[in-house]
């Protein structure tokens, strides 16, 4: 699998987010978007997710031109193809840990798995095998970011997405999701994430920086 | 998805309760009027239909205690007597077609008889009847044997049973058809049979000191006509009689059904109005927890949800809230009419006939049909929302409640 950016760019008005990003990734490939916070990574990983409709450019999946797609096929491919972990966890409250892991199988249809099954085995894996049937309420940050790892990694996706995985991680958590998330790369799949931590953009394959609203590769 | 449309109700129980009821409550309350509003123009209907009397002539003193639609159509009992003079002056009068005599008896009740509901006690004269006969199975001799009874749809009693009345036993040889009045609640004999019954009752004899033997009294005389066009100058034939009060059928029905369109008309605006609460709250109900669970949805689209399974999740939802309030409403209602009925049966002054089961079924599977597309109409615009929700909300929420 590959996903090629082509001059992609958002814009709200007149004002600009990003403009004029490239690049392409492969399967056991890794890129870290590196910038200040509120700079445009949430954006730019929103475009790649198919979440958001670039002003400019496109997303090609596979060869695929995304924005021809219809909704229900870009659906069907972030269901299937990506994972997310998002900034803020973004669990549902009234959803137990693994009820929240196990959401993304609720739209997925049959599948060859039991969902609790699966969602119990990768919060086991995270280290979170106490904490099957708690709420997020009363759950640590460093194990509410651990069940939205193990959430997108749900269908074992070919892709994830994340958006400052170890943000507000004490060293030990952050370490913790860090190397999950690389692990999974190194099986095989694609790791897009954003960061402004320099040391976890160093351990990407590839590091993006956004420079004059662009992100460049760095040197 | 069944899990998660059961989970989301769950998690929100107040609304969900409240919502079902008003659902329910407006489905029962506009079951049971669409039942009994049915009943009573079936019972007017089939009324007119088998052509009972057009003309009932009452003692003056009968129609003085006891109003019109009491007598011709709930057959109230009325110990008031006619001599048979005036019943046969009544059959001579110019443009009557045909009449026959009845005699009412006393009210039987189960300290003196087999019955467990109050009946009326009926003499008919079977060699002039015409207004029985169309309601009944069998065809009915021009006089029925001293211990031969007929008894009304709702009169306790089958055919071929035996049943004691005043410490006498007689064998039920036909139950009428239901007729909508009070004719269902009664037991006929032959008139003399009941005037014999009567005449012996001790209870009864300051009656006959002061009408004169019973032998030679009637209680009403039911009256034919054919002529339309002479018709208001019969009624003012007949009631130059001394003695008597004409009744008319068509005046009275045309009286009743006014009232009862009435009333009706009310508790139908009652319902309406309830209805209309209860799409608004169903409007108000998925509209707001649209708009509330934007994340929440945004955050299903994000993970692979496609707007289709958004719309049958809150489909589902509106569904599972519309159909149990439909079944508990429709259950409720059909127990509402029963006593409603129950209540008309015994108290109401007009013609009323129940609805057959499949009529029932009929009305109720038409609820179902109507409340499904109140529902999809009260859903339209939080599904045309939802249609609108960027997946690119959840980048920029926090956690979800």
């Amino acid at each position: 699998m590959y996903i090629e950016a082509i001059d992609l760019g958002k814009s709200y008005g007149d004002a600009v987010v990003i403009e004029h990003t490239s690049f392409r990734v492969e399967d056991g490939e890794s890129i870290a978007f590196v910038s200040p916070s509120g700079s445009g990574k949430s954006t730019l990983l929103s475009m790649i997710g198919l979440l958001l409709d670039p002003t400019t450019g496109s997303v090609v999946v596979d060869g695929q031109d995304t924005g021809k797609l219809s909704d229900d096929v870009r659906s069907e491919l972030r269901l299937r193809s990506f994972g997310f972990v998002f900034q803020h966890t973004q669990l549902i409250g009234s959803l137990r840990a693994w009820e929240n892991v196990a959401t993304p199988a609720r739209f997925a249809g049959k599948t060859d798995f039991d969902p609790k099954q699966r969602a119990i085995q990768l919060l086991e894996q995270f280290g979170l095998s106490d904490r099957l049937y708690h709420y997020p309420h009363q759950l640590s940050v460093g194990q509410k970011r651990r069940v939205a790892v193990a959430r997108a990694l749900m269908l074992s996706p070919k892709v994830v997405i994340a958006d400052e995985p170890t943000n507000d991680l004490d060293l030990e958590s952050a370490t913790s999701v860090a190397d999950t998330l690389l692990d999974y790369a190194d099986q095989g799949n694609i790791l897009l994430y954003a960061t402004h931590d320099l040391e976890l953009a160093k351990r990407a394959g590839t590091v993006m920086r956004l420079r004059d609203k662009s992100f460049q590769k760095a040197d | 998805m069944k899990d998660l449309i059961l989970h989301s109700l769950k998690m929100r129980k107040v609304q969900t309760v409240s919502v079902t009821l008003s659902v329910a409550l407006s489905v029962m309350a506009l079951f049971a009027l669409v039942l009994v509003y049915g009943g009573v123009q079936a019972g007017v209907q089939l009324n007119a239909e088998r052509g009972g009397a057009q003309i009932m002539v009452v003692p003056t003193e009968a129609a003085a205690d006891l109003s019109g639609e009491d007598l011709l159509f709930t057959g109230a009992p009325a110990s008031y007597y006619l001599s048979e003079e005036a019943a046969a002056k009544v059959a001579a009068t110019e443009g009557v077609t045909r009449s026959s005599a009845q005699f009412f008896g006393q009210t039987l009740d189960e300290s003196c008889c087999s019955v467990d509901t109050a009946s009326r006690l009926i003499g008919v004269d079977f060699t002039t009847d015409w207004t029985i006969r169309p309601f009944a199975h069998i065809d009915i001799p021009d006089h029925l044997a001293a211990d031969e009874v007929i008894v009304g749809s709702g009169a306790n009693g089958e055919v071929g049973q035996t049943i004691r009345l005043l410490n006498h036993e007689y064998k039920v040889v036909d139950k009428l058809e239901p007729t909508g009045s009070g004719l269902d609640l009664s037991i006929l004999l032959d008139i003399d049979v009941v005037r014999d019954i009567c005449g012996a009752s001790d209870g009864l004899a300051y009656l006959w000191d002061k009408y004169g033997d019973p032998r030679g009294l009637v209680s009403c005389v039911l009256v034919d006509y054919e002529d339309e066009e002479d018709y208001n100058r019969l009624v003012i034939r007949l009631g130059n009689i001394d003695g008597v009060r004409v009744l008319e059928r068509s005046s009275l029905v045309s009286e009743a059904q006014g009232q009862l369109e009435t009333v009706f008309a009310i508790l139908l605006g009652a319902g309406v109005l309830m209805l209309v609460t209860m799409l608004v709250q169903l409007f108000a109900r998925f509209y707001s927890c649209v708009w509330d669970r934007k994340s929440e949805l945004a955050l299903y689209r994000a993970v692979g949800a496609n707007r289709g399974q958004l719309r049958k999740l809150i489909g589902g939802e509106v569904g599972v809230i519309v159909a149990i309030g439909l079944v508990a409403g429709l259950v409720l209602g059909a127990v509402l009419y029963q006593v409603l009925v129950g209540m008309l049966q015994n108290g109401a002054s007009f013609p009323f006939a129940g609805m057959p089961i499949g009529a029932m079924i009929g009305i109720a599977v038409a609820f179902i049909v109507a409340f499904a597309l109140i529902a999809v109409a009260a859903v339209a615009v939080p599904l045309t929302q939802l249609g609108r929700l960027e997946p690119s909300l959840v980048m920029q929420q926090g956690d979800i409640d």
